[in-house]
């Protein structure tokens, strides 16, 4: 084999197992079902709440956020590609939506304390 | 500047301004492909390195930088996103760098080159994004970013290489290829034993 191909083997076949191995590394520090979830914007905490109730958060004018049945995903969001809509709803301990364009992570959490908010900006609507 | 010197170098000047073209463009194609099914936001085929890669392999570092760095710029002023542009600058640097260094290293060919190109990009893009975001959630999107970084570079870096092998070394005068391409080559008996002279 000529030595240029061992070399790409090489760096693919490492590559592809570092990827791997990180991937199990970072699952095993997660998995529970949450308690809470926070809301982040260009890093900063926005707010935090509980999972069991069922609310709407709209995070100033960025995005939507819902919450039902204790799992949380985005309804709408100000961004070009919208990935962040397209995201499976989240429920575990470390899960997260995140939307980059607009700067916003939204983070499962376990115990912590109880439900409270952090903004006034907040419509908070009752389950339709 | 003797005659064949200024026609070497218009002709580079052209070549450099189809790269560019073509760098954009297919930057732009990369951003219709939505593979943000996979659940994993601005995942992107990596398609513009082709032309930076050529600019690397026909004509020098110097040119792949441009190339690159102007293509960026390009994009910048186009879609006029700031978040966009500080990951694609952070992810372009470290992609180049890498690039340029696998290219020294006589080690790897085409396809390592773009690979580690890929990589590094995702990876720029990622220690940017964990810095602009303030959190370290991004980090599980990392090992789907790389395979996927793998994948297309592996597959942008053979295209490459036939290309390379095939059209550009017949081609590479009209283009204003400076270097003589005696470094890695042909040892693989494949039938184009051309160099590229000037």
């Amino acid at each position: 084999m000529k030595r240029e191909r061992i070399a790409n083997i090489c760096l693919v076949g490492s590559l592809l197992l570092a990827a791997v191995l990180l991937f199990f590394a970072l699952r095993g520090c997660v998995a529970e079902p949450g308690t809470q979830f926070e809301i982040r914007v260009d890093g900063n905490l926005y707010g935090r709440y509980a999972l069991g109730v069922e609310r709407t958060v709209q995070v100033e004018d960025r995005l939507t956020v819902r919450v039902e049945q204790g799992r949380v995903y985005v309804t709408e969001s100000n961004c070009p590609q919208g990935s962040c809509v397209r995201h499976a709803p989240i429920s575990r301990v470390g899960e997260r939506i995140l939307c980059l364009p607009q700067r916003v992570e939204i983070r499962i959490c376990g115990e912590g304390e109880p439900d409270f908010v952090l903004r006034a900006s907040l419509t908070e609507a009752a389950h339709g | 500047m003797d005659r064949e010197k200024r026609q070497r170098t218009v002709r580079r000047l052209a070549g450099l301004g189809i790269l560019l073209a073509l760098a954009f463009g297919l930057g732009y194609l990369d951003y219709l492909i939505p593979l943000d099914a996979v659940g994993v936001p601005g995942i992107k085929l990596g398609l513009a390195n082709l032309a930076v890669l050529a600019a690397l392999y026909l004509y020098g570092w110097r040119e792949a930088a441009l190339v690159s760095g102007v293509r960026i710029l390009l994009f910048f002023f186009v879609f006029g996103n700031l978040t966009s542009f500080l990951f694609s600058l952070a992810g372009g640097l470290c992609s180049y760098l890498g690039m340029v260094l696998f290219r020294r290293v006589s080690l790897f060919d085409e396809l390592g080159v773009s690979v580690i190109g890929a990589v590094l990009h995702n990876t720029g893009q990622m220690a940017a994004a964990l810095f602009l975001l303030g959190s370290d959630g991004i980090l599980w999107y990392y090992p789907v970013l790389l395979i996927a970084a793998v994948l297309s570079g592996s597959a942008i870096g053979l295209l490459f290489r036939t290309l390379n092998r095939r059209l550009l070394g017949r081609i590479g005068s009209r283009l204003g290829v400076s270097r003589a391409e005696g470094k890695k080559e042909d040892t693989d008996g494949e039938k184009d034993g051309d160099e590229k002279g000037s």
